[in-house]
């Protein structure tokens, strides 16, 4: 019902040139730097990042949201193309959509993999319009315990998902966590691991850090590689549009994975690469060619795609009503929020005009995203050829004076390259930033919160985790952190006795 | 000279266990879990002075989450370094390894090195001549610069990109940037 009241409102994007044309040209944008191995949503939405300060609300969040759309989508095309994921989430792309390369059916794989995307990405923002609104209802009655377990429950699930090991997670976690708390102690007026340094007094600003941690690590990962050739790109685009044959063949998988990207999408911490795995492997058993998918199968794609770009709304779900982003994408758009003055919480839904145009902008630039697909794609590929130290070099310069505008003040920067050092190091021993991010986001709304809790129940601990929501999350988080850890013990113990007998 | 260098120790390739490359990180993030830890104890105050502290119930105040992080930092670091030394003992280590090579190396270094140099020119050079500077610089090295005319494609596209992003933040985004020549023209 509160949908329908506020469709005049994406009718009134719709006939406004201005913010059609911006949307437009982030998906674009969006599809450009999704397609650029080495780049990705997060990473693009942090390079562009300093663009919010020059915007209102309404068309910088749009601008964002079409970034976003665009390079989900964008990943697919260079793990079809040359089998180098754009993004992480297009990963599980490359398993059918190379080989269809390879048998000359790309323009094919390309225009499934557009359909399966816009259809992911519609159910996505329709659960967000549906969710959303109901969501914020029920966190209306969210104290600061609540809010802080919440966020201790993202940051469970953010640990435990991110890569191949739940402990170097948890490592990388708490290291964020201990960043956070650098800086004046809120509470006490305290100055924590400042050292007496103007630079550190005001603690790690977040932006600057997700900016080094994202895009800086990233470029100096490219200029490592940056005289490496990537896979001889010959492939000629033509037509992309599907065939009624191929949309027949895999709306199955599309819905499907629709419906699976809006709700781990939702989950905090498990974000669009979770989701297009799982939506995969739920196609090959459900595909009728399930058996054949590795070999280019049309179904394989579109599973993945639809789940990937269904995550991107449901994402935005826990940002949204609650201020906490569940992956690095939603923590990049946190900080366009924080640029904004925009503080996401329950009272947002109430500025109904905002919300709305919110909502039917990232509709529409779903649609939108459709249209550049089939009509720009055949152009749009030649971005995979942009010589790379051309790309690099503009995008440091980009980085640095984007985070210089931040405060007016190279401390910023001096934090932005600190941060980018240590992404690189992390990310060439296959350590995930994703956990450091979060926990940079997530600790001063976590350390708020249960500080504020402890001060209302003065310091007694049995009104606060008996508060049912509270209880509830809290036995999640413990599930989360518990379940992966039981069973290498249960392994560990079975090799023992083994090993014994 | 140079293509001795090529040849030599620029094209030797640096090879490390990504194990150990784990190790090292871990190694790294446990030492500094156990000094928040201490830092945490001897300089911070255990309650806060007005919120979050309680001397009935729980305590918590500046240190509690500093010494959180760093205690868990240390304790999880040191046991993933007892399970890759008994994995490495026992031969069911996955020891990958991390190949780099010296001139790929030198490169990252001195790209860093640039950017550094960049930041300290900022100010006292202003965002033109200092940017202008950082983009041929980059250019230049990334792209294998040889001959005067790719010098001088460098040179030109540096100084298009540095007026193209001073436009884009000042003049668009009303955002200033330090520039005392750019300032005076646009």
């Amino acid at each position: 019902m509160v949908m329908l009241e506020n469709i005049g409102i994406l009718v009134d994007i719709l006939f406004n040139p201005f913010l059609m044309g911006l949307m437009l040209l982030s998906v674009v944008v969006g599809i450009t730097i999704g397609m650029i191995p080495g780049l990705n949503a997060s990473v693009g939405v942090a390079i562009l990042l300093p663009l919010a300060f020059g915007m209102e609300p309404i068309p910088a969040m749009l601008f964002f949201f079409g970034i976003y759309t665009g390079a989900q989508f964008g990943g697919s095309i260079a793990a079809i193309l040359i089998n180098t994921p754009g993004t992480t989430a297009a990963a599980a792309t490359t398993f059918d959509g190379y080989p269809m390369t390879k048998k000359g059916e790309a323009g094919r794989a390309l225009g499934v993999a557009a359909v399966a995307s816009v259809v992911g990405g519609v159910v996505s923002v329709i659960g967000l319009m549906f969710f959303g609104p109901a969501f914020a209802n029920v966190a209306l009655s969210f104290g600061s315990a609540e809010v802080a377990a919440i966020a201790i429950f993202g940051l469970s699930l953010v640990s435990s998902v991110s890569g191949d090991s739940l402990s170097k997670g948890i490592v990388g976690t708490m290291f964020g966590v201990f960043i956070a708390t650098i800086g004046r102690d809120p509470f006490s007026g305290y100055y924590r691991f400042t050292y007496g340094t103007d630079l550190l007094a005001s603690g790690i600003d977040f932006i600057a850090a997700l900016i080094g941690l994202f895009a800086l690590s990233e470029v100096l990962l490219n200029v490592e590689t940056i005289h490496e050739e990537l896979e001889d790109f010959g492939e000629q685009v033509g037509s992309s549009f599907p065939s009624l044959a191929d949309i027949r063949e895999t709306t199955k998988v599309i819905t499907l994975g629709s419906i699976i990207g809006v709700i781990i999408g939702m989950l905090p911490g498990s974000g669009s690469t979770l989701g297009s795995f799982v939506n995969y492997g739920v196609a090959q058993r459900i595909a009728h060619r399930g058996k054949e998918f590795g070999q280019g199968v049309i179904e394989g794609v579109a599973a993945s795609e639809s789940a990937n770009n269904a995550s991107t709304g449901g994402a935005m779900i826990p940002l949204l009503v609650l201020g906490i982003p569940g992956s690095g994408t939603t923590a990049v758009i946190l900080g366009a929020l924080n640029i904004l003055d925009i503080t996401p919480g329950p009272s947002l839904f109430e500025q109904t005009e905002l919300i709305w145009s919110w909502f039917g902008g990232f509709f529409i630039a779903n649609i939108l995203l459709l249209g550049a697909a089939f009509v720009l794609l055949p152009v749009l590929v030649k971005a995979i050829e942009i010589p790379r130290h051309l790309l690099f070099s503009g995008i440091t310069v980009l980085i640095i004076v984007g985070t210089y505008s931040l405060g007016n003040t190279l401390r910023l920067v001096w934090i932005m390259l600190a941060m980018g050092l240590i992404g690189y190091v992390f990310k060439k021993f296959d350590f995930s930033v994703g956990p450091v991010v979060l926990a940079i986001v997530l600790t001063p709304i976590i350390e708020t919160g249960i500080r504020q809790a402890f001060s209302i129940s003065g310091g007694a601990v049995v009104p606060i985790v008996t508060r049912p929501i509270v209880a509830v999350v809290l036995v999640l988080s413990v599930l989360t952190f518990i379940t992966p850890v039981w069973s290498d013990i249960v392994n560990a113990v079975g090799r023992l006795r083994r090993t014994s007998s | 000279m140079t293509g001795r260098l090529n040849n030599g120790i620029l094209s030797r390739t640096l090879r490390v266990k990504k194990a150990t490359g784990e190790l090292g990180i871990l190694a790294t993030l446990g030492l500094l879990g156990i000094y928040i830890v201490m830092w945490s104890e001897s300089n911070l105050p255990e309650a806060g002075s007005t919120f979050g502290g309680s001397q009935s119930g729980v305590s918590i105040g500046p240190r509690f989450f500093p010494q959180i992080a760093g205690a868990t930092m240390a304790v999880v670091s040191a046991y993933l370094i007892v399970r890759y030394v008994w994995r490495r003992r026992n031969g069911t280590l996955d020891d990958e390894l991390v190949e780099m090579k010296v001139q790929d190396l030198l490169r990252v270094l001195a790209y860093f090195a640039l950017i550094v140099s960049y930041l300290v020119l900022f100010r006292s050079a202003g965002f033109f001549i200092a940017t202008t500077g950082l983009l041929f610089v980059s250019i230049s090295m990334l792209g294998r610069a040889r001959g005067l005319a790719d010098l001088a494609t460098a040179l030109g596209l540096s100084v298009a990109f540095a007026v193209l992003v001073y436009v884009l933040f000042v003049l668009f985004l009303k955002l200033p940037v330090p520039d005392p020549i750019l300032g005076r023209f646009i």
